[in-house]
């Protein structure tokens, strides 16, 4: 099964970020799912770096000065939007929420 | 335009151009009808990341962010239709090259900017056409009540979006012998294109000599109609700005010389060398005192800045594709009367492209055209015949007096 970081690329254009399914048919076109900035830095983190649901909420809590316990569940609620989106992140090969 | 806002609105594009950020900005009283020009010419995305950090007025900020996130929406939108059709495409054994729209994105820093409309897709071979069709219409694609022009068949697909498939690289130009160079040429597209990575997408394209001669004739093409906007000359810009191998220039050159067009080359090159900041690249094109040189020879001589401005006067004015400036509707390639009945016997061939065919239906078809083009007046606000003809009058003498087209 192909890697999500393969599957899905993510994009930086006009003030927002783009997750794109570059697997998907085009017709019907499946619109890229946008993110802030927080949600492209968990992306980049777990999914395409490989680190732990753990691991992305420490090093983000060291960029944004929050206790690590805050992220974590924010980190955890993210993932499982995405898995709501139909991004399957059991595929990744990772821990997912 | 005004000239002060002129100004800026090179400025602004040159530095977004060279990805550059400026090193101030306009006053507020001039963003009104910078912010107009911007919108006009459909590059107010280009600038988005110029000023997106930068203290803006907020009447500014709003459009432009807004301008930016639909350009990023619909690049991606067209960028996996074309991809789902490239493939419909070659699984049926149909050979097609992307133009314009995705292709052209890829030359710029972020190519969700560069804002497009449609897909066009250039059939490297027109005897698979029919195939073409078949695969569109499996595909749930329609093809489109009113067609406009020759050299290509306009479709929607299911989700609304316009696709354009060309089989040839422009509409004809009422030039004969042109017209049969630019069919010889097209037919010496290599059936083998290559493929680029256009925001992850593998798409084929054309080589990179007939990627730049079909900007060229795109551009042509628009001139020879009502006009085109600054965005086909960013375009221009960002091609040149960047390595292109030696061979790929010269058989530009060659593609350009072939039909005659180095005055329109130079013309085109010259204003954006002068007004937006072509200065090519040391693997490339590169500008050595009055002229664009590469490592095989002169690219074009530039011409004087006062020969540019009367051009660059036009494309300010008709904005996108002529259509801000009332009373557009072409130019007419030569002089007197012969000229226009020219010209209107070519408006009827492309209005009528089959029932054109049979010269005893043309009388009929001379009516329709003449009563379409009255319609078309009315619906479009374009103004009297009169005004009409005097707009054509003047911007048909710039191809006299400067490009000199086809000779």
């Amino acid at each position: 099964m192909m890697k999500l970081s393969e599957r899905y690329l993510l994009r930086q254009a006009a003030g927002a970020f783009w997750l794109l399914d570059l697997e998907q048919p085009g017709i019907p076109y499946r619109q890229p799912i946008e993110l802030n900035e927080v949600g492209a830095d968990i992306w980049r983190l777990h999914v395409c770096q490989g680190m732990s649901i753990e691991a992305t909420a420490q090093q983000m809590s060291e960029e944004y000065g929050v206790p690590a316990e805050v992220i974590h569940p924010d980190v955890q609620a993210f993932l499982r939007t995405l898995a709501g989106q139909g991004i399957d992140l059991a595929a990744n090969g990772g821990d997912d929420a | 335009m005004k000239d002060s806002t002129r100004l800026w609105f090179e400025k602004l594009l040159i530095c977004a151009l060279r990805e550059k950020q400026p090193d101030c900005l306009p006053d507020e009283s001039e963003w009104k009808d910078l912010l107009e020009a911007f919108q006009l010419h459909k590059v107010l995305p280009l600038v988005y990341d110029l000023l997106c950090d930068r203290e803006i007025p907020v009447w500014v900020a709003e459009p432009m962010e807004k301008a930016a996130r639909s350009a990023a929406a619909q690049t991606y939108h067209l960028l996996f239709t074309t991809k789902y059709l490239v493939s419909r495409l070659e699984q049926a054994g149909v050979s097609v090259a992307v133009l314009k729209g995705c292709s052209t994105a890829r030359y710029y820093p972020v190519p969700e900017m560069r804002k497009s409309g449609d897909v066009d897709l250039l059939l490297t071979d027109p005897a698979q056409l029919e195939t073409a069709r078949q695969v569109f219409s499996e595909t749930g694609l329609t093809v489109e009540n009113e067609q406009h022009g020759s050299h290509h068949e306009e479709w929607m697909t299911t989700e609304q979006i316009a696709v354009e498939l060309h089989t040839r690289m422009i509409e004809l130009v009422n030039q004969d012998e042109a017209d049969r160079c630019i069919l010889r040429q097209y037919q010496t597209i290599p059936s083998s294109l290559p493929r680029e990575k256009i925001l992850g997408v593998q798409l084929p394209v054309l080589p990179a000599a007939y990627d730049a001669y079909h900007l060229l004739l795109h551009m042509l093409q628009h001139f020879l109609g009502s006009g085109f906007g600054v965005r086909l000359l960013c375009d221009w810009v960002r091609f040149w700005n960047r390595p292109v191998d030696v061979t790929e220039i010269e058989t530009f050159l060659r593609l350009v010389k072939e039909c005659r067009l180095e005055g329109f080359l130079q013309m085109v090159t010259s204003v954006c060398v002068r007004f937006l900041g072509l200065t090519g690249c040391r693997d490339g094109i590169h500008l050595q005192e009055n002229a664009l040189i590469y490592d095989g020879g002169v690219f074009c001589e530039l011409l004087s800045e006062t020969s540019c401005n009367h051009f660059l006067t036009d494309v300010y004015s008709g904005g996108e594709f002529g259509y801000g400036e009332q009373g557009r509707m072409i130019v007419v390639q030569g002089r007197g009367f012969a000229a226009y009945v020219k010209e209107f016997h070519r408006q009827m061939k492309r209005n009528y492209s089959k029932a054109s065919r049979y010269p005893i239906l043309w009388p009929g078809l001379w009516i329709g055209t003449f009563v379409t083009f009255l319609c078309n007046n009315r619906k479009l606000n374009r103004g009297s015949v009169f005004s009409i003809l005097r707009k054509t009058k003047a911007r048909s003498s710039l191809l006299d007096d400067e490009l000199h087209l086809f000779r």
